[in-house]
């Protein structure tokens, strides 16, 4: 397995994971927000 | 104008994607090289003449899983010790021979035989576990027998141990096979209770069909417990696991 190709798939799930983690932290508070303004 | 969330997302994979090639490019080739050198001066050591590591993928991209090429002169141990040393260079990932497949056989665990089945047949030699005529009640003499059977399988434990019953010929043969099941799981329950594990124990009934060799059908002779201790396949590392020589 290239030197390249480790890297990349790492690099691509440390995105994904802060991705995940990103919503979780700020995605999922804003939707409540969102709603709690709404009403 | 909005973006769309998955197009952004997608944008952002590629961009790493471009970004981690790019690192790795010019990179790669200064990282691989000391491992180039590490593992000549292990292989060296281990006293692999001739071995030499490669640390490319098959399209010749630098990789940090070397490919071993050479030693062909030499014996299975000193490539595996060879295989080994190169692999406990930090860094280096798992280590295959170019001449070799990627299962480590020749460094798997010697198995070591189990000798359960022969003493097993050795106690049921001369005595076999007996049951009242038509039941699966068994006789008090027999008890006994099971409890060295038990002690005699212990060893085995993680195996699977088939328990085959079997009857003679009087009788119909669907009720003859039910009987020589019911006096398997008889067995089976004795031993159970006797601290082997029910889940390595397999009990079947084959009723009158596979009488001794040698006797008549109808011999009452014929009507008894085999055991076979069948045995499990051992694991096999893997290469990354324990370098081999193959």
């Amino acid at each position: 397995m290239a030197v390249w190709f480790e890297l990349v798939a790492m690099m691509l799930a440390a995105y994904g994971f802060g991705l995940g983690l990103g919503w979780v932290v700020w995605g999922r508070s804003d939707t409540i927000d969102t709603q709690g303004d709404s009403e | 104008m909005p973006i769309r969330p998955g197009l952004a997302i997608f944008a952002g994979a590629m961009l790493v994607a471009v970004a981690g090639y790019g690192v790795a490019g010019p990179t790669a080739t200064d990282f691989v090289a000391p491992l180039g050198s590490m593992a000549s001066k292990a292989i060296a050591e281990a006293g692999g003449t001739g071995v030499t590591a490669r640390f490319a993928g098959p399209a010749g991209s630098p990789s940090r899983h070397p490919v071993l090429t050479g030693g062909e002169n030499l014996d299975e141990t000193s490539r595996a010790r060879v295989a080994r040393a190169v692999a406990a260079v930090p860094g280096v990932g798992g280590v295959v021979w170019s001449d070799g497949t990627l299962r480590a056989e020749s460094d798997a665990p010697a198995y070591e035989p189990l000798h359960c089945q022969e003493d097993v047949d050795g106690l049921l030699r001369t005595r076999s576990v007996r049951f009242e005529e038509g039941s699966s009640a068994m006789l008090p003499a027999s008890r006994v027998l099971l409890d060295e059977v038990a002690a005699a399988l212990r060893p085995c434990l993680g195996s699977i141990i088939s328990i085959t019953g079997h009857t003679d010929a009087s009788g119909t043969e669907p009720g003859n096979i039910e009987l020589s099941m019911e006096r398997a799981r008889a067995v089976r329950e004795a031993l159970v209770s006797r601290g082997i594990p029910r889940d390595g124990l397999r009990a079947r009934g084959v009723g009158s069909s596979e009488p001794v060799e040698g006797l008549a059908p109808g011999d009452p002779a014929n009507r008894r417990i085999e055991f076979a201790v069948v045995r499990t396949e051992p694991l096999t590392p893997t290469p990354i696991d324990t370098p081999g020589a193959r």
